[in-house]
């Protein structure tokens, strides 16, 4: 009797993701400009969220091990969020020791 | 619930000791496993921000179809990955053992198709280098940044089909090993550890498939 | 059925025996290449890493005999390039990283929890392998030629224009990157997970915090040096990559992903070296260490701000200004924890009995140059200060500050004050002295120099220069011969005691922590059973 409740959420999280995926692929072949991305994006967070939670086991395990999944992830945005804070100004003030060649790309062309 | 005391290595002090420290482990694996793909992605980043008509155009000559089914495929592993870990927990190793053939099995399918898309590719002069030709309706494309996107997309999918390459393996090694019982063949543990991985692999993929090929696909 | 802390009952009734110890426990080659016991794996690192430090010593030699005289007359330019790139990638990657943390971290970690191993035992003995493929590779790489890139392998020289040996160079360095992040992972579960009974985190000896934030590094940084390189190799094979600016790639990409590993990789090596002055510092001056808890939480902020101030090599590269100005205040902000640490271990000697054995000649030397060479590292914080001494001398001599004048001399400090508990012997204490001193003002003589030549304009990576720097070169060069004689003396007097020192007490020194509970040379499990903590580390008097 435990044994089926613990198998339904496995079933109920690969259809969810099967489903999940039809969107996702469904949704790209309309025109929605930045939302196609957004929307591809958001799905797989969610996708990766289910599998972690549920096929990983992360919501029924010690809480050590969801801090490791979060370290990993919280190192990673480090490394966005700071060479991106370099990628973001690079072009707003020029300094002399500047080579064109790493000022050059602009943001959004 | 057993009330014998398990087996366990001796720099242990208990098998629960063992169990955790096994899976502490092989999260703080994928921890790192993490940290090794990210400069890819944050390159990626730096791609689509740059070049969004290149990312797009580049994006839509890769095969939809193939990338589509290989991620369901991907997620249907998955699934029958956390049955063979159930199954392993409940003591029914047969039917771990015959999830773990099935999961190799849809992994040897990916392969398969991602080495058909590979192909492909190479056909259509999509490989970086001296040949690198993006053709649409016969004509030439020379949107610069194209060749910055393949090179992401052949080292990202490519270090992906080798880390679910070793997947398979290990899945293969343990489906053969639960032929014998305990102590000697596989424990449950080990099937958790190897699904943990195999489930890391997938959440890889999981992310790639949008970057890559849902990129512009309504058209510029 | 417990024991009391101090109760030497904690050794196994075997190991009355003389001569049974872990040492003993089989004498063939295939019984210490096939061992999974960490005390043997740390042996095996300790002579591995002692192999390699000579050979990038050998480089550093060549270095400074060329830089006696202005002339560029002992070696052309391009094997100049080579000889400093063998010399960084040796000691930063085959002998720095792997130092500490291989060695008295493998050997010292389990016993200082109270554990009976690392969680993973064949884990250790495949690091240490991998270690070897990864050296192995290595001196390939150099002895089919060698490379010339410099040990940060810059784009697009390393991508494009260098007829060098990168592609094999760099897959040495990969697999020793794996090698550490395996020993980070095996440290990180063995801290949390096998701490004996009592053994809170703030029980545990700070050389276990610091070993333990050094694998947090290890764990989480490496691999973004492992793609990096794998994306050089990839750029240098395809001829295509995405540090190509004519592609619309960015060579800074790599500059960004290269320092994201490299700067904490400063930390993986100065780290430990913390830990081993907070063990060293309070035994010989007979005192709790000051401020416990704020040692613990300065290790942690130094591993997680370590990770947020790498653009702080970047400043004159091309990097925006903004960023520049935000990598700077982070850097100044790293250094916060850095100097609680040494204002800790100043006050830590404060009323104690102090004693000058060579290991505490080592500790006091380590803070001492540590602080001169974190000093100087606000001075290259400074934005308008680094346009002037970036890839000067100044650079170079604040970090061989940090990286010999702190990890080398806290490395030997250890290796002299837990040889008694490692070999089972004495070393001699007034070799052990003498040679502390020789280093230290070898030491200084080297690379003070430096600084001042770094700031008078002397470029780095340069075989020639001009008359005018010669005296300093001179001095500096002078002060590698002394440095290099202070090296060898202890591979004379450690070698000699392995069979003619007095054979060692388990605590020769009175020091506290569960390691000096354990007999000398230990028994092979390290404790009868696990031993339960009731008091709290470095119960020197307190009055």
């Amino acid at each position: 009797m435990e044994r089926h409740t613990r198998i339904r959420p496995l079933v109920l999280t690969w259809l969810a993701l099967l489903a999940l995926l039809a969107i996702s692929a469904g949704t790209s072949w309309l025109q929605l400009g930045w939302i196609n991305t957004a929307i591809g994006l958001a799905v797989a967070t969610v996708k990766v969220v289910l599998v972690g939670l549920v096929f990983m086991r992360l919501r029924m395990s010690h809480p050590l091990l969801r801090l490791t999944a979060l370290a990993g992830l919280t190192t990673l945005a480090l490394l966005f969020i700071l060479s991106g804070a370099d990628y973001a100004t690079r072009s707003a003030v020029q300094a002399p020791w500047q080579h064109p060649s790493t000022v050059a790309p602009r943001l959004g062309r | 619930m057993s009330t014998v005391e398990q087996p366990h290595a001796e720099q242990f002090t208990s098998r629960e000791q063992q169990s955790f420290a096994g899976t502490f482990g092989m999260w703080v694996f994928i921890a790192s496993e993490l940290l090794f793909f990210g400069p890819l992605l944050f390159g990626y980043l730096y791609l689509r921000v740059h070049y969004p008509e290149a990312s797009a155009a580049a994006s839509r000559h890769t095969d939809y179809l193939l990338g589509t089914a290989n991620t369901a495929v991907l997620l249907t592993s998955s699934f029958l990955m956390a049955l063979a870990g159930h199954a392993a927990e409940s003591g029914k190793r047969p039917r771990a053992m015959r999830m773990l053939w099935a999961v190799a099995a849809l992994g040897l399918v990916f392969l398969v198709l991602k080495g058909w898309e590979y192909h492909k590719d190479f056909q259509e002069h999509l490989f970086p280098g001296p040949h690198f030709r993006p053709e649409q309706d016969g004509r030439l494309q020379q949107l610069p940044g194209m060749q910055l996107f393949f090179i992401l997309y052949f080292v990202l999918t490519g270090l992906h089909a080798v880390h679910l390459t070793i997947g398979i393996l290990v899945c293969l090694a343990m489906a053969w090993r639960l032929r014998r019982p305990p102590p000697v063949g596989v424990s449950a543990d080990a099937i958790e550890y190897a699904g943990l991985y195999w489930h890391f692999v997938d959440v890889v993929w999981i992310f790639l498939y949008p970057l890559l090929y849902l990129v512009g696909r309504a058209g510029g | 059925m417990t024991r009391p802390q101090s109760d030497l009952s904690l050794i196994e009734e075997e190991d009355t025996r003389p001569g049974r110890s872990y040492l003993s426990e089989g004498w063939t080659l295939g019984s210490w290449l096939g061992t999974r016991d960490h005390k043997r794996i740390a042996l095996l690192y300790a002579v591995s890493i002692t192999l390699f430090f000579f050979l990038g010593g050998i480089a550093a030699a060549l270095i400074r005999l060329e830089l006696a005289t202005p002339q560029g007359d002992l070696v052309s330019a391009d094997t100049y390039n080579k000889l400093f790139t063998a010399h960084g990638v040796i000691m930063v990657w085959l002998f720095l990283i792997p130092s500490i943390p291989s060695v008295l971290g493998n050997f010292l970690m389990p016993m200082m929890i109270g554990a009976r191993d690392l969680a993973f035992p064949r884990l250790n003995l495949a690091s240490w392998y991998l270690y070897i493929l990864g050296g192995a590779i290595v001196l390939w790489a150099l002895l089919a030629g060698g490379v010339d890139t410099g040990w940060t392998f810059y784009t697009p020289f390393s991508t494009m224009f260098s007829n060098s040996h990168v592609v094999l160079a760099l897959s040495g360095v990969l697999v020793v990157g794996f090698s550490s992040i395996l020993t980070g992972l095996n440290f990180i579960v063995t801290v949390h997970t096998m701490r004996a009974p009592g053994m809170g985190w703030f029980r545990l000896p700070l050389f276990v915090w610091a070993n333990y934030a050094t694998s947090l590094i290890l764990v989480l940084a490496t691999p973004v040096l492992a793609m990096t390189l794998v994306l050089v190799a990839v750029e240098r094979l395809f001829q295509v990559g995405i540090f190509d600016p004519a592609l619309g790639g960015d060579p800074l990409l790599f500059q960004h992903l290269f320092w994201f590993y490299s700067h904490p990789a400063v930390y993986i090596m100065v780290l430990p070296a913390m830990g081993v002055a907070s063990e060293i510092i309070p035994c010989f001056a007979r005192r709790p260490v000051f401020g416990y808890r704020f040692m613990a939480y300065a290790i942690l902020a130094i591993g997680v701000i370590g990770f947020l101030v790498w653009g702080h090599h970047m400043f004159v590269s091309g990097q925006s200004v903004y960023a520049g100005m935000v990598f700077s205040l982070l850097s100044f902000m790293v250094a916060v924890p850095s100097a609680i640490k040494v204002f800790n271990w100043t006050a830590t000697l404060y009323k104690g009995r102090i004693s000058f054995s060579a290991p505490m000649l080592y500790a006091l030397g380590f803070v001492g140059l540590f602080t001169i060479g974190g000093l100087t590292g606000l001075f290259l914080a400074a934005l308008a200060l680094d346009v002037h001494l970036s890839d000067t001398y100044f650079v170079v001599a604040h970090f061989h500050y940090i990286m010999v004048g702190g990890s080398v001399m806290a490395y030997l400090g250890g290796i002299h004050f837990w040889w008694p508990k490692i070999t089972g012997r004495m070393y001699s204490e007034a070799w052990g002295r003498l040679a502390a001193v020789v280093i230290f003002a070898g030491f200084n003589l080297t690379f003070f120099p430096q600084y001042l030549l770094g700031y008078a304009g002397m470029p780095r990576r340069y075989h020639s220069y001009p008359e005018e720097f010669q005296l300093l070169h001179v001095l500096s060069s002078a002060g590698a011969v002394t440095l290099a004689i202070g090296y060898l003396l202890p591979l004379g007097y450690l070698a000699w005691s392995l069979r003619y020192g007095r054979p060692a007490p388990p605590n020769p020194w009175q020091a506290t922590g569960l390691e000096w509970q354990a007999a000398s040379p230990p028994p092979i499990h390290n404790f009868a059973q696990p031993p339960v903590v009731a008091r709290g580390p470095y119960a020197y008097h307190t009055d």
